[in-house]
């Protein structure tokens, strides 16, 4: 009985491990017919790891700071000479790959049901799929070609089993009754950079964060190793916010602090456990009652 | 500390007393220098016609042939290698500047950097100036991601004066060519906040070059590392002449894009690049101190940071 065990353990183990195996990424590419009337150009590229700045001509560096293995790229075209260009970045994780679709994204996409989470815009297709971050780019805008992008996403997405999920920072901006927008995860300064600049070192040494837009203000939630490195860089951020001549009108108030930027918009700052939240549009007092639900939210993880 | 110029410096500056009242200022059909004494340091040209304004811009400086003498060969360095909007200077303002070139009585314009038919196809004025734009020479080898060999670029190692930029390849037709005009786009960029004149001197560099700004200092990203690396190599050749499209350019996600695009609608011509990317950044919600580029670049005496000490001219048409 237990040698029965050990086998269809074995067997079972096998199968998941078969079943999550990643396929190797250009494979992922369609081949010649698998959207009539279009056909590769040349042969599909790949780079892997630094290899990325050979490939992409600035910003490189914010893949590399989610975290990067490979990308597939590969150019087709049909008859009529217009081209779509796909590139397929297979990202170190899950998380990785949801952050760059999410940096990637703009107000302007238009939401699809392919993948885990996909964005139309006039010339382009992103797409996110588990540790997949996909980019499909027609040669010009066209309706015709807007929907071949769609035919070359739909021959790629059915070939990658895992699912994604979303990091468990982003139910920090599970607001009901907030009309969130345009959330952005981020695990870098240069993925906060591409968002805001606070100025250089004053939000800075962070794990991962969140950012989103609420009617006209702005959200952020950075989280940090843990309480003790979160002092460090909170003291720091104070510090440099005091010294700042991007912002004025430094006023500390209990334990965190509000500056106002030259268009005299409020940030507030305040610090929860491991984490440092951030309002920009509104003062302390309103910025309480946003904090704490976003405290809360924190709380559960 | 630097101050954006305003309207009420301009006049300051430039001595014109007549037109304080009048807000904008037309110059079309006028030669512009016969209003002022001196050339401006800066010009900031304000305006939906972006073609005509880049004459403008360097009118207010001099003209052109002031740059360019006849016979001259010009080193011509364009950020146009993106495709995104916002991304790529302007080619209404590329080609502008090339004709001022070419009226100037240029020998020979070399694009250091190759500019593909695709971008000048952009362009409303490309059918008008395709034989033009078709004699312009190119660094054919310094398209992405640029190889080196050893007919189009040279090496430097242990580079004199420099602090972080141990070594480079740089396209030879830079440091041979007799003008050096630079034109960026001054838009956000991820890791500099600032792709303006400095740091589009990475353009005439190999991909491998450009790499090691990113990389060598061993550590991923270090602003000040590649801020220094820039700055390095700007010291080995100066910039004659810069125009800058800030016309309509991407403010985040930058330097691909897409990203929001903010609309200055300037465009700024001067010589000194530093005091040109200070006054630049400002366009785009940076003070010039949080530009490392434009901080290191002060302090290395490549320019002035602190614009609001120049003669600028602003003006909105």
């Amino acid at each position: 009985m237990k040698r029965i065990l050990i086998f269809w353990s074995i067997i079972f183990c096998s199968y998941i491990s078969f079943a999550q195996e990643p396929v190797e990424t250009k494979s992922l590419l369609p081949e010649d017919g698998d959207v009539p009337n279009w056909n590769l150009k040349d042969s599909v590229e790949t780079y892997l790891g630094e290899d990325l700045f050979m490939y992409i001509n600035g910003g490189a560096d914010l893949y590399l700071e989610y975290g990067f293995d490979e990308v597939a790229a590969g150019r087709y075209m049909n008859f009529q000479s217009n081209s779509i260009l796909v590139d397929v970045y297979k990202m170190s994780s899950i998380d990785a790959a949801y952050g760059v679709f999410t940096l990637s994204s703009t107000s302007k996409g238009k939401p699809q049901m392919l993948g885990d989470q996909s964005f139309l815009y006039d010339y382009y297709l992103d797409l996110w799929k588990g540790p997949y971050f996909m980019r499909f780019t027609a040669n010009k805008k066209d309706n015709g070609m807007i929907d071949t992008l769609m035919l070359f996403a739909k021959t790629i997405v059915p070939k990658i089993s895992i699912n994604g999920k979303k990091p468990q920072l982003t139910q920090a901006f599970h607001l009901p009754g907030f009309e969130i927008t345009n959330l952005k995860y981020i695990t870098g300064i240069v993925g906060l950079n591409n968002i805001f600049n606070f100025g250089h070192g004053s939000i800075a040494g962070f794990s991962e964060g969140l950012y989103a837009k609420w009617e006209d203000k702005f959200l952020f939630v950075f989280a940090y190793e843990d309480g003790h490195k979160r002092r460090e860089w909170f003291a720091s951020a104070k510090g440099k916010m005091q010294m700042s001549k991007k912002f004025s009108n430094y006023t500390a108030i209990y334990d965190g602090f509000s500056v106002t930027d030259k268009a005299g918009n409020f940030f507030s700052f305040k610090p929860y456990s491991k984490y440092i939240l951030v309002v920009k549009g509104l003062g302390w007092e309103e910025a309480k009652a946003v904090f704490e639900k976003i405290q809360a939210n924190l709380d559960t993880f | 500390m630097s101050k954006k110029i305003t309207r009420r410096k301009f006049i300051e500056k430039s001595g014109v007393m007549g037109v304080a009242a009048a807000g904008a200022v037309t110059f079309s059909g006028l030669s512009s220098c016969s209003l002022f004494k001196d050339p401006a340091d800066i010009a900031v040209i304000q305006g939906q016609n972006y073609f005509e304004n880049t004459m403008k811009s360097v009118e207010q400086i001099g003209g052109m042939e002031k740059f360019v003498p006849k016979g001259s060969n010009v080193g011509l360095l364009i950020n146009s290698d993106f495709e995104i909007f916002g991304t790529y200077v302007n080619p209404d303002i590329s080609i502008a500047a090339v004709k001022m070139m070419v009226d100037a009585g240029a020998a020979e314009i070399t694009c250091l950097q190759v500019v593909k038919d695709e971008y000048w196809q952009r362009s409303k004025y490309y059918e008008e100036y395709k034989d033009m734009l078709a004699s312009l020479k190119h660094v054919e080898s310094n398209t992405f991601p640029a190889e080196y060999n050893e007919e189009e670029f040279v090496r430097f190692e242990n580079i004199d004066g420099a602090i972080s930029l141990e070594k480079t390849e740089v396209a030879k037709k830079w440091l041979d060519c007799d003008v050096f005009v630079n034109i960026p786009i001054s838009k956000h960029h991820m890791t500099t906040l600032l792709t303006g004149a400095l740091k589009n001197i990475m353009g005439v560099s190999t991909r491998e070059a450009n790499i090691t700004f990113h990389l060598g200092s061993g550590e991923r990203n270090d602003p000040d590392y590649i801020a220094q690396c820039i700055v390095d190599q700007n010291m080995l050749k100066k910039t004659n002449l810069c125009i800058v499209d800030a016309t309509e350019v991407i403010i985040d996600n930058g330097p691909s894009g897409p990203g929001t695009i903010e609309i200055p609608a300037k465009i700024v011509a001067g010589t000194d690049i530093v005091a040109i990317d200070a006054l630049c950044s400002t366009f785009i919600g940076y003070e010039p101190d949080e530009i490392l580029t434009t901080v290191k670049g002060h302090e290395m005496g490549l320019g002035n940071m602190n614009y609001n000490e120049m003669n600028i001219v602003e003006l909105t048409v």
